[in-house]
């Protein structure tokens, strides 16, 4: 129906305590039960706005002028509150028209769509229903606490979701025309609502409460977050629900536990209680929301509850992961005297061929001179050994497009990591350095030693006393109980100073295995694996300054060449061996009773 | 001047590290601070060994912490949501309480800011040494 006072085009001017206001209606606008309203424009301020148009009062009631006056008060109270102004979308200004009609030109709120829409589409996921309860809760305390009103016409068209990118959304609330002031005693214009968001108090027209808005929460809580979605099947019966027998939710997905999503269901029900005071506050059912996932909650993964955290990689079976790889050693087993774990981390980027070549000449001598000691200089052998080859690259060069993981597939014979178990042969050793290809890098590149190095140390520890895990962990766990543990890392090139490997982000299967997000990690973290891991790690590097700031960290030996091009061949010398054995050897033969312990 | 929750748009004060409307946390480094001043600090989840214990009280107190591996005291636990948890280690010799309050193996805690977490006793946790507080950092904070 077209609305002759407020129609497209219509320009609505004057003067409002000598203030000048000058609109444009954009659309015929929609006649509401006290306003007509719709877009327009603040021809003076060149901003478009949302228009409302007040037919009732009427500015002969006798409660016009007290009315102006309440209006004015609410905007000032939102005006004033930092958190309000945020959540609901604002006054512009307010005016009386040249035959005392009472105009609001409220905030314009772009792109917006309303809850409603969003619910009959079901174009929402349930992080971002989650994320809508949570502020809505947070929106409604503020209204409740700081702005001291009730809404009284809370439904779902009275929410707007702005898009913000990325699948996120603002909120602002609307529709304040008649909320009520807590202190104000008498409210004479009586109260608003929709039929079916109706407090069972509201419905039989007693003065909605803060509790009364809460029961029109936990309405549209239930369409938000449960399978039963509106609990009275308003749009049947709209005003005859029946407020007694609201169902229990059951929610559409989960907050992140049982225990929270049980609480949630519980308070959910509770807001529907047909006694207000029987229902939670605003700011009780926020907190719930709020801490959702918990303060405290379960130990995760729920399976693994009598252990601790299991460490590794996520590809183990499920059922033997748990019992075969983990970092639990039992008190008091005997150290095994001389067996060290040894990895090869060797940057397998395009440079590196003639080092790749250095090390497979020379991994027999240095496997001998290993096992065979030196009784002159009191060095014990080291009798028990395990070693295998890891080849590591650009984590993000390698995992920035699918043509990028395609070609190091083709021509570097896997991802950004190449792993392989540990093994006591030395001809399988070659054979892994044999499948080494050497791919990627260019002119002063720095790849992904840190994450490489990381993931090596977090490969997952065996149980204390075991020897080898077989196939279930993919041979890379790392012996525990006096076994030293060795990483010794050859490279030719720098390093990217923060870790950047995500699971979630690897184009690779092999990437994948760890289940770990070491974004932004750097040096500390590094330290903190190291030592608590009790790893000993040897990096045979060129003299740049990249290397200054890892070989502070302890444990950490730093071996560099001044020669660019042969210097990482020439460190492979007998000399340099020897010095990596002997100082392999002392922290092998170190007895792990170095400390002590004080009883608390 | 604040900043702008990226899941909700909320502007958040400054100093504040998650959107009270939201609840979304800014990704951070957990800082633990020992009675004598010493800071360890993380972007990722970690256990808290005995080394970690030996770099915050250098001199007596990280005796107190179990030597052998898998005897750690906790670990602390960064989920998804850039939360930080405290979970205890039921396979140490020693407990750990968390504001005082003993805590249990099977749960985790979120840790907040100027939280204590202290070494405890098995058989009396009142007897509580080694105490850590809590604080966070912005990842990208220097």
């Amino acid at each position: 129906m077209k609305n002759t006072l407020f129609s497209k085009g219509e320009i609505i001017e004057g003067e409002d305590l000598g203030v000048p206001y000058k609109f444009q209606v954009l659309k015929d606008g929609i006649q509401g039960s006290c306003s007509v309203y719709g877009p327009g424009m603040d021809l003076i301020q060149n901003k478009r706005v949302f228009l409302k148009y007040y037919f009732d009062p009427r500015p002969k009631a006798p409660w016009f002028s007290a009315f102006v006056e309440y209006q004015k008060k609410i905007q000032n109270r939102i005006e004033q509150s930092t958190n309000a102004k945020q959540l609901i979308a604002g006054i512009h200004r307010y005016f009386q028209d040249h035959r005392r009609h009472f105009w609001q030109a409220i905030e314009y709120v772009e792109n917006s769509r309303d809850l409603k829409t969003y619910l009959k589409s079901d174009d929402i996921s349930w992080d971002q229903r989650m994320t809508f309860a949570k502020v809505f809760m947070f929106a409604m305390k503020i209204l409740h606490q700081e702005l001291r009103l009730v809404h009284c016409d809370l439904k779902p068209e009275n929410l707007l979701l702005v898009p913000q990118g990325n699948d996120n959304y603002s909120i602002k609330l609307i529709d304040f025309d008649r909320p009520i002031l807590l202190d104000e005693e008498e409210i004479p214009w009586g109260y608003n609502g929709t039929p079916g968001y109706k407090s069972p108090e509201h419905k039989i027209h007693m003065r909605p409460t803060e509790k009364s808005d809460v029961f029109t929460c936990g309405l549209i809580l239930y369409e938000l977050l449960a399978k039963e979605g509106h609990p009275f099947n308003y749009a049947a019966v709209s005003d005859d629900y029946n407020e007694n027998i609201a169902p229990t939710p059951h929610l559409l997905g989960t907050f992140g536990n049982e225990d929270s999503d049980r609480l949630i269901e519980e308070t959910l029900h509770r807001m529907l209680e047909p006694n207000p005071d029987d229902r939670p506050t605003a700011d009780e059912v926020y907190q719930v929301f709020f801490r959702a996932g918990g303060s405290i909650r379960p130990k995760t993964p729920k399976a693994a509850q009598d252990h601790t955290r299991v460490t590794q990689p996520a590809h183990s079976a499920p059922a033997a992961s748990a019992s075969v790889v983990t970092n639990q050693s039992p008190v008091n087993v005997q150290a095994l005297k001389g067996a060290a774990d040894i990895v090869f981390l060797l940057d397998s980027t395009g440079s590196m061929t003639p080092c790749i070549t250095a090390l497979k000449q020379h991994i027999h001598s240095f496997i001998e001179a290993l096992i065979r000691g030196d009784e002159s200089r009191n060095i014990s052998p080291v009798e028990d050994w395990r070693a295998r080859v890891v080849g590591y690259r650009d984590f993000e060069e390698c995992n920035k497009s699918e043509k990028n993981a395609k070609l190091y597939r083709k021509f570097g014979g896997g991802g950004w990591l190449i792993s392989n178990p540990f093994t006591r042969d030395e001809n399988e050793l070659h054979s892994q350095l044999d499948k080494l290809k050497s791919f990627g890098g260019g002119k002063a590149p720095q790849e992904s030693l840190l994450d490489a190095l990381m993931l090596v140390l977090k490969s997952g520890f065996l149980p204390a006393g075991q020897q080898d895990a077989g196939e279930a962990d993919g041979g890379r766990a790392w012996r525990t109980n006096g076994v030293g543990r060795i990483v010794i890392v050859f490279t030719d090139a720098g390093y990217h100073p923060t870790m950047s490997y995500c699971a979630e982000k690897t184009l690779f299967e092999e990437g994948a295995l760890y289940p770990l997000d070491l974004r932004g990690a750097g040096l500390d973290e590094l330290q903190h694996a190291i030592e608590s891991g009790f790893f000993k790690v040897y990096v045979f590097a060129p003299n740049i300054s990249d290397y200054d700031e890892l070989s502070d960290l302890s444990n950490v030996l730093i071996m560099q060449s001044d020669d660019e091009d042969e210097g990482l061949v020439k460190m492979m010398s007998d000399s340099q061996i020897e010095r990596l054995i002997d100082d392999i050897v002392k922290g092998v033969s170190r007895s792990s009773s170095d400390f002590r312990e004080i009883p608390i | 001047m604040g900043w702008h929750c990226p899941k909700c748009n909320f502007m958040v004060e400054d100093g504040a590290f998650q959107c009270m409307a939201c609840g979304y946390h800014q990704e951070t480094r957990l800082i633990l601070t020992s009675g004598v001043g010493n800071k360890w600090r993380t972007l990722i989840s970690a256990e808290i060994t005995r080394r970690t214990y030996k770099r915050l009280y250098p001199d007596t107190e990280h005796q107190y912490i179990p030597r052998n591996e898998g005897e750690h005291p906790f670990s602390v636990i960064k989920d998804a949501e850039n939360n930080w948890f405290l979970q205890a280690n039921g396979k140490s010799p020693v407990a750990v309480t968390l504001n005082g309050n003993l805590c249990d193996p099977a749960r985790e805690y979120l840790l907040n800011n100027d939280d204590s977490i202290s070494i405890a006793s098995r058989s009396d946790s009142s007897r509580q040494v080694a105490p850590l507080t809590v604080s966070f950092i912005l990842k990208d904070a220097v």
